[in-house]
C-alpha cells in the first residue's frame, strides 16, 4: 500500500520559506554540477594532452 | 532513492555523459551543452518526490532542436520507469526568462509522443515582484496521483503570493 505523507506546515511564512529553499536547492544544485563539469573537462584536457 | 545511470537511458538522440548521480551532460549538434539531472525534494510530501534540472550551461539562447527535446524526454522516461515517484519542476529565474522556460517545458509535454500517460500540474506565484513557475509532473498509474496533485495544489493556494491561474494538462 503506497502511503503519501505530506509535510505540515504550521504558517503560511513557513510554506513560503519552504518553497524558496527548493527554488535555492536548484541554484545550489547547477553550482555544484557546473563545478564537477569543469573539472570533467579539465581531466578530458589533460588526458588529451 | 532513485540512482538513474546513463547506460539505463534508452535511444537517447544525444549521447549523454554521467556527471554525478542522477546528472548527466550531454551536447548538441548546435554546440550547445545541456546538464539535466534531479535530487529528492522535501517541499510538500516527506518522500516519493524529485526536483527536476535543466540547465543551459552555455546560457545561449535556446535554439529550436528537437533532439534537445526527445533527450530530456528519454530521460524523464527512464526517470518514470524505476519508481513511483513524482517530478517537480521549478524554472530557472535566474536571468527573468522563467516564463520562457515555462512555455518551453509546456510545450515539450504537449508533443510527448506519451503525453496521455501522464499528468502535469502548472502553477505560478508571485513573491514581492517576482514570478515562479513551479510544476509538477507524474504518471496516471501512480498509486497516490490524485492524492498528490491535490496536496500540491494545497500547498501552492496557501503561498501567499498564489496566482489564480492553475493550468493542468493531459488530466
Amino acid at each position: 500500500m503506497y502511503s503519501v505523507k505530506p509535510i505540515i506546515y504550521k504558517t503560511v511564512e513557513e510554506k513560503r520559506n519552504a518553497f524558496m529553499q527548493a527554488v535555492q536547492q536548484r541554484q545550489k544544485w547547477e553550482a555544484e554540477q557546473r563545478e564537477k563539469i569543469a573539472k570533467m573537462d579539465a581531466s578530458k584536457a589533460s588526458a588529451q594532452a | 532513492m532513485i540512482d538513474l545511470s546513463a547506460e539505463q537511458i534508452n535511444n537517447t538522440p544525444y549521447k549523454l555523459e554521467q556527471v554525478g548521480t542522477n546528472s548527466f551532460v550531454f551536447s548538441t549538434k548546435f554546440g550547445l551543452r545541456y546538464n539535466i539531472g534531479f535530487t529528492e525534494d522535501y517541499t510538500f510530501l516527506e518522500e516519493g518526490v524529485y526536483q527536476f534540472y535543466i540547465v543551459n550551461l552555455d546560457h545561449s539562447h535556446f535554439k529550436n532542436d528537437p533532439l534537445v527535446r526527445e533527450t530530456i524526454q528519454s530521460v524523464i522516461e527512464a526517470f518514470f520507469q524505476i519508481a513511483p515517484v513524482t517530478m517537480l519542476y521549478i524554472c530557472d529565474m535566474s536571468d527573468n526568462r522563467q516564463s520562457s522556460r515555462d512555455r518551453l517545458f509546456h510545450s515539450w509535454f504537449v508533443e510527448y509522443s506519451k503525453q496521455a500517460e501522464y499528468t502535469l500540474i502548472n502553477e505560478r506565484v508571485n513573491f514581492d515582484g517576482v514570478y515562479y513557475f513551479a510544476s509538477i509532473m507524474l504518471r496516471k498509474d501512480h498509486p497516490a496521483h490524485d492524492s498528490i496533485i491535490k496536496l500540491f495544489k494545497d500547498f501552492i493556494s496557501d503561498l501567499p503570493g498564489k496566482i489564480d491561474q492553475i493550468q493542468e494538462l493531459a488530466t
